[in-house]
């Protein structure tokens, strides 16, 4: 890393920025359209950058490099600076989020181009990929923070951005209050590292974690973990992202599926020597990983709302990540995240490009027999369907098949249970993924068109992106490929080519900034055999799905849901979680609030003692406005008065 | 008799302090602190001679000079309310009060 590299680095994180503020501040002034293309060049530059640095780096990333920007915080002898971290784990991420927002901003070209707020759309778009980038490229866990809030707050501005519906508005104040609660243990979190590292910078935190006592590296992990699962939507935390989806379609994808909600299980594998140092925490992080990816594949199994349906799906997908994160297995987990980020985002175009195509209709019930209408759309959301199905040879087969293996392999001496108990739920959460993208896929484009409005297909700059991103998802799945896969492919290659060797490239590419235990010794038979198994898992629940929601309505389903009803129906209101949350937190929460309104605000502040001053300075004034009224006559007599007071006791006794 | 000079100098006195109090016009105000003034002179003049001691005398001429003096600088001062105000009615001038 030279001086000029370094000063290309700070460029990029700083161009979405610039972009921001000229969106934001200068459009106004000119032609409407000139947003959009201001906004996506800023990120295609940052991009280009990245990858200028990332390859020009080369190896010289191999160990962290600090790109020093300012001094910042001065605290006693603790100082954290607004400086970036190049290594390949936050050059990795960068590249994903500024290729992903470039695509996504020059889709949001041709879905925002009617809307009469485009520009303040493309700054707040613009300034979230520059707060991610700040979150990404951080050096200290403080920095971090920054990013991390400023993520937030973007998200919380473009989830309410048609504000003037009271609904989205609300849906954008329930993303960023759930998330103070998260970022309120965070928060807690970095105080007690910088508590017992005295630094907030992520080298030294790394390389002194082994320092730390058992309790506190819990305590600490614990509290971290807290804040993910609110940035991350897991479990408890998870609510607000199906009510996010009240957000411009682009923004579900760019925030709420491929970025900004994987802000945690990034920052986690930031400190994965942290992470290391509580089998504890990791058990927690597994169990609630592979329980949310459960819980909420079961949800979306029933939703009817397009967008609901992959909002459930990335949670339970940043549950694979979380389990794998659990299972210390960084390198899957942040395959998957890639991987989940292309396929995820196209996803949520696709579904844009529906929801366009049918002028806002969201219901997929009221859709189907699209595929005359979309030929284009149809044909990349069935590679995506099959994507995230985990059907080969697409990446999620080879990202979530990773993250299976890493977490069956997984020995955890706090809790020798969990990393069976957790791949038992990933493992059905595979089939469940299947069958609830076959059915989205089935129910939305194949039988006939049930709508009224004609369908027409997307303009060719939102179609362009999407192909890009699938490509993307298609092909980038080998270069992750895990050590059983690798030794399948082997085989049939080896009689081309003597003496080949595959491996696993992107864990070798991000092996040396990443904290890893070494391999766990396995033989390769198990780790085939479990493939084959998660294969015919995947399988099984596409052409279930496919059976149960080709003839669009099929006499198995309706005699099921009715057999099962209050199964169905459960699921279908996403198990009341939150009515349930409406009633013992949020109900006690406003009581308690206008209890201590009442008391507190109204009674003692306003009442006893603002009211008692009032009252006192009421009376004395009272009193004291009869000596000064300005008659000569009145003053004199009081005068003599008070003569006369003073000559009695001075001579009348 | 000394009483008859003690009741005088009260008559006076109060005569200048009910001007004082009453009269709104400041220069009949100022003709009641001169009649306070020379009461407080005869009371002074009166137990001199009662009792022979002639400082009380003294001091009368004192308390007629610093009167000669007060009244100078009242008079102006009441002018100069005059250009101020336009009046040298006391009612009139209640900066004070607004």
């Amino acid at each position: 890393m030279t001086d000029k590299l370094s000063s290309l680095l700070v460029i990029a994180v700083l161009l979405p920025f610039a972009g921001a503020l000229t969106n934001g501040l200068l459009v106004r002034y000119m032609p409407r359209k000139i947003s959009g293309i201001i906004a996506s060049c800023t990120i295609t530059f940052s991009f280009l950058l990245f990858a200028v640095v990332y390859i020009a780096a080369g190896n010289a990333i191999r160990i962290p490099y600090v790109v020093q920007v300012a001094p910042w915080l001065f605290l006693g002898d603790f100082n954290a600076g607004i400086s970036f971290i190049a290594d390949r784990l936050s050059l990795i991420m960068a590249l994903m989020v500024t290729g992903v927002s470039a695509l996504i901003h020059f889709y949001s070209i041709g879905y925002m181009g009617g809307d009469r707020g485009v520009n303040r759309y493309f700054s707040y778009l613009n300034l979230f990929v520059g707060f991610m980038l700040i979150l990404v490229m951080a050096e200290n866990i403080v920095l971090m923070f920054v990013g991390w809030e400023g993520v937030g707050l973007c998200s919380y501005l473009l989830i309410g951005f048609w504000f003037s519906e009271e609904e989205k508005a609300n849906a954008g104040r329930k993303a960023f209050i759930v998330n103070r609660i998260g970022d309120l243990a965070f928060i807690i979190g970095i105080f007690l590292i910088l508590g017992y590292f005295n630094s907030a910078s992520f080298i030294s935190i790394n390389a002194n974690s082994y320092k730390i006592p058992e309790m506190t590296a819990f305590a600490v992990t614990l509290l971290l973990f807290i804040g993910a699962t609110g940035k991350s939507a897991q479990i408890p935390l998870y609510v607000w992202l199906p009510d996010a989806m009240a957000g411009p379609t682009p923004v579900s994808a760019l925030i709420h599926a491929a970025t900004m909600v994987t802000a945690g299980v990034y920052m986690i594998t930031r400190l994965g020597s942290l992470f290391m140092m509580s089998d504890m925490t990791l058990a927690v992080i597994m169990l609630t990983g592979s329980f949310t990816a459960l819980f909420s594949a079961t949800i979306a199994t029933t939703q009817n709302d397009i967008k609901k349906i992959l909002a459930y799906s990335t949670i339970s997908q940043l549950g694979f990540m979380f389990a794998a994160a659990g299972a210390f297995a960084f390198s899957a987990a942040m395959f998957h995240l890639i991987t989940h980020a292309f396929f995820k985002a196209a996803l949520f175009l696709l579904a844009g490009s529906v929801i366009h195509a049918l002028s806002g209709e969201q219901d997929i019930n009221r859709m189907g027999g699209l595929e005359r209408h979309l030929p284009h759309t149809s044909l990349m959301f069935w590679l995506a369907s099959l994507t995230i199905a985990g059907i080969p040879p697409f990446s999620a087969f080879f990202s979530k098949d990773e993250i299976l293996y890493k977490v069956f392999i997984n020995e955890n001496p706090a809790a020798h249970f969990a990393p069976k108990i957790a791949y038992i739920m990933l493992l059905l959460t595979s089939f469940m993924t299947a069958f609830y993208i076959a059915r989205l896929y089935f129910k939305v484009f194949s039988g006939d068109y049930k709508g009224e409005k004609h369908p027409h297909e997307s303009p060719r700059i939102m179609i362009v992106p999407l192909y890009i991103l699938t490509i993307l998802f298609a092909i980038s799945g080998p270069f992750g490929m895990g050590g059983g896969i690798a030794h399948i492919m082997e085989m049939p290659a080896k009689i081309f080519i003597k003496n080949i060797h595959l491996t696993n490239t992107f864990q070798r590419i991000l092996e040396p900034s990443i904290a890893s235990f070494g391999s766990v010794s396995s033989d390769v038979s198990t780790e085939i055999l479990l493939i084959f198994v998660s294969v015919a898992v995947a399988f099984a629940g596409w052409f279930s799905g496919r059976y149960l929601y080709y003839q669009q309505i099929s006499p198995v389903v309706e005699s099921f849901n009715r057999k099962f009803y209050p199964l169905h129906n459960l699921l279908y209101k996403k198990y009341y979680i939150d009515e349930i949350y409406e009633f013992l937190i949020v109900r006690p929460y406003i009581y308690i609030s206008k209890g201590l309104y009442g008391l507190i605000d109204r009674f003692i502040i306003e009442f006893v003692f603002i009211g008692l001053l009032v009252k006192i300075v009421y009376v004395t004034g009272f009193v004291l406005r009869v000596f000064q009224n300005g008659y000569l006559y009145k003053i004199i007599c009081i005068g003599i008065t008070g003569l006369g007071i003073i000559l009695y006791f001075m001579v009348g006794r | 008799m000394i009483y008859q000079y003690i009741v005088l100098s009260l008559i006076l006195f109060f005569i200048g302090l009910i001007t004082v109090i009453v009269r709104r016009n400041l220069i009949v105000v100022l003709m009641g602190i001169e009649f306070m003034l020379n009461a407080a002179g005869i009371m002074f003049v009166t137990y001199s001679r009662f009792y022979n001691n002639y400082s009380g005398e003294f001091i009368t001429l004192v308390i007629m000079l610093i009167a000669a003096c007060e009244m100078a600088i009242g008079l102006s001062v009441v002018v100069a309310m005059f250009r101020i105000f336009g009046s040298v009615k006391s009612n009139d001038i209640r900066e004070l009060r607004n």
